[in-house]
């Protein structure tokens, strides 16, 4: 008898024991998972705060709508880093520990997420990158950090494979930011361009928020390049498409995936005559106005009815897919280590608007790795290249 | 390398550049304030410009006085709420509500035009460049140019020539004493907020077709308009276009030549130089302070 109250007292010891562990799990309640978001919500880049984390929230909400992962509902909390690295790790100090959040899904800007990495990793907290593209942050590999974005090598890459299918196309020039985002791109075009029969005539930076690209474009059209690369932020590249349209540079030009939207890049250049040999990379399964996208537009729009539907709109959702696929997998008994063992066994995980299968290991948190090209033709967006694995 | 397409292209800008260091100086002599919301003004009148004629559909030149008087009431009302009770705090006291000024400004533009960029169409969209000798220019570049030299040459007459523009030189030269002659120096402070907004303003609309709209857009250009005054001499209002005109065309100068990674920075170095040799400016003169 008394070894059996005993046992009794013991089972109940480990219940509450067990119970406690559970409620202990930061973020995780019966109802809810608590996800961290943060981005550029103000300041000058604010551009790629809202439109890129209300796709992801459209996903989340689209799932909470559906009954949730396990019973429990999504919930985020958002916080803004301005896109700025002191901002940014403050905020994400604030989701840690002040919220207490499970995960996080966030970053847009790159100098920024590296900056608040320390505070996820040494946290232990899981990391989903929502957009930025900088290789630094997720290679090396850590155990907590993940990405289903095309790192900026992979825009490089993708670059220099399109520009070895341009017949006769010998000399390359590059026109970058002085910026570690540019710089991942462009080291990626530096490793490779004399493997695939290139030579680089011309390597000239332009500012951000330069308004006016002369110094730059004469410079290049005396170097007389067969493929200008131009790794600039979407103003910038119309300055610059403008400017080698005004001063008659020729050639072709290959441009990176932030300047997707290729509508708004020849409103921006000032017609859709300077957009005649531009191709751009894109990681998207079609333009936004394409049947395939479809249904994740019309998620968008459910959520967020009023915003503006843009390719900056889908740019967080492959992420937000392969989080809720993960948060599945690692069961109702949710831990932030199941949810990391979740992600890394992710094998051939639906990406949805992303052009890619998702695909993590013990050493590969990269989980996208393949991209296209796109050009405007006839007001049109089109697809213009061959599927482009970067590694 | 076509040193003349360089050297217009640098007038181009340096024009615009000169617009904001005129507004700057133009206020700063009068009050002692330097106005760090001033590439917010410009800002205002190039998002004035854009819905006037995107928006509303008047015409250029319509748009172009929209923007003008928009922004030269955007000065007069500041003027008048923040800066006239508080003439007499340190200059440090009036910068720093001008820095807020810039902040709450940038706010505003974002309640309606959010954080997307716009664009302003040319005053010619079809124009095609304009080939002198081996030189390219474009109608947009000589327009900017143009319109520069004639506000500038109106401001000129303005402050020569009229009652009003010489009791504001009289007050920016001695506050008391134009004040024991009768002049009603707090009209001539909102007149100057206003006529330096009003050209911010212009300014502004110059830029839209050039460049691309956004809240954030001033920041340079308040930059580089503050160079400039501090390379004429931040008293002096033709230091401040010649200043900005040599900024615009060292900057193109040094992107064609040297290297492009230097064309931003190159303008601040040529001023460290400079106001080593001449701590006032190019056109500045050393303070006397009577004993």
């Amino acid at each position: 008898m008394k070894s059996s109250i005993n046992g009794i007292a013991l089972g109940a010891c480990l219940a509450v024991l067990a119970l406690g562990t559970a409620q202990a799990e930061p973020g995780v309640t019966k109802d809810t998972i608590k996800l961290g978001m943060f981005g550029p919500l103000t300041g000058a880049v604010s551009i790629y705060g809202y439109p890129i984390n209300n796709g992801a929230i459209a996903i989340y909400r689209a799932i909470n709508d559906q009954g949730g992962i396990h019973g429990r509902k999504i919930e985020i909390v958002h916080e803004d880093g301005a896109c700025d690295p002191a901002k940014t790790r403050a905020a994400v100090k604030k989701l840690v520990h002040r919220d207490e959040v499970f995960a996080i899904h966030g970053g847009s800007c790159s100098a920024a997420v590296v900056a608040a990495k320390p505070e996820f990793v040494e946290n232990k907290v899981p990391m989903m990158v929502m957009a930025a593209t900088l290789d630094a942050i997720s290679d090396p590999p850590n155990r907590y950090v993940f990405t289903t974005t095309l790192p900026g090598s992979g825009d490089g890459v993708t670059m220099i494979k399109f520009a070895k299918t341009i017949p006769n196309a010998k000399r390359i020039a590059v026109i970058k930011h002085a910026n570690e985002w540019a710089e991942a791109k462009a080291k990626a075009i530096y490793a490779s361009y004399k493997e695939a029969g290139f030579e680089l005539v011309a390597d000239v930076v332009l500012e951000s928020k330069a308004n006016d690209a002369t110094s730059q474009v004469l410079r290049l059209r005396e170097a007389k390049p067969d493929v200008t690369m131009f790794l600039l932020y979407p103003g910038e590249s119309a300055v610059f498409l403008r400017d080698a349209q005004k001063y008659g540079l020729g050639g072709q030009f290959l441009g990176t995936t932030a300047v997707m939207d290729l509508v708004d890049l020849a409103q921006r250049a000032g017609s859709e005559a300077a957009m005649k040999n531009v191709h751009v990379g894109a990681f998207l399964i079609g333009p936004i106005d394409s049947p395939e996208m479809k249904q994740y537009a019309d998620i968008y729009a459910k959520y967020f009815p009023k915003d503006k539907l843009q390719s900056l709109s889908f740019y967080g959702m492959s992420g937000a897919l392969t989080v809720i696929d993960a948060l599945r997998r690692a069961g109702p008994n949710l831990t932030r280590e199941k949810f990391v063992d979740a992600l890394e066994s992710t094998r051939d995980g639906n990406a949805g608007p992303g052009y890619c299968k998702v695909n993590f290991g013990p050493n590969k948190r990269q989980g996208c790795n393949t991209g296209t090209m796109w050009a405007l033709r006839g007001g049109k967006i089109v697809n213009a290249g061959e599927t482009f694995k970067s590694n | 390398m076509d040193a003349l397409t360089l050297t217009l292209a640098g007038i181009a800008n340096g024009s615009l550049y000169a617009l904001v260091a005129l507004g700057l100086v133009l206020i700063y002599k009068t009050q002692d304030v330097v106005n760090f919301a001033h590439g917010e003004v410009l800002m205002f009148g190039a998002f004035a410009g854009y819905t006037a004629y995107r928006i509303v559909g008047l015409d250029y030149m319509s748009s172009f006085l929209v923007a003008i008087v928009f922004c030269g009431l955007l000065g007069a009302v500041t003027e008048r709420l923040f800066f006239r009770r508080l003439a007499h705090h340190h200059h440090i006291t009036l910068a720093m509500v001008t820095v807020g000024l810039s902040f709450a400004f940038k706010g505003l533009a974002r309640v309606p035009f959010g954080a997307d960029l716009y664009t302003f169409p040319p005053l010619f969209p079809d124009a095609q460049p304009i080939q002198i000798g081996q030189a390219i220019v474009t109608l947009q570049n000589l327009i900017t140019i143009a319109v520069a030299v004639a506000l500038t040459t109106m401001l000129f007459v303005f402050f020569r020539i009229t009652t009003l523009g010489k009791q504001m030189r009289a007050t920016q030269q001695n506050l008391l004493g134009a004040k024991f002659v009768g002049i009603n120096t707090g009209r001539v402070f909102s007149l100057t907020w206003a006529l330096a907004c009003a050209i911010g303003g212009a300014a502004g609309v110059l830029l839209g077709p050039s460049s691309l709209l956004y809240p954030d857009m001033g920041g340079n250009f308040l930059l580089k308009g503050f160079a400039a005054a501090v390379l004429g001499g931040f008293e002096s209002v033709p230091g401040a276009i010649v200043g900005a005109l040599l900024i615009g065309v060292i900057e193109k100068l040094v992107g064609g030549y040297v290297s492009t990674a230097f064309e931003h920075i190159s303008a601040y170095c040529v001023i460290i130089i400079v106001l080593f040799v001449r701590p006032y400016g190019l056109f500045g003169v050393k303070p006397i302070h009577r004993v």
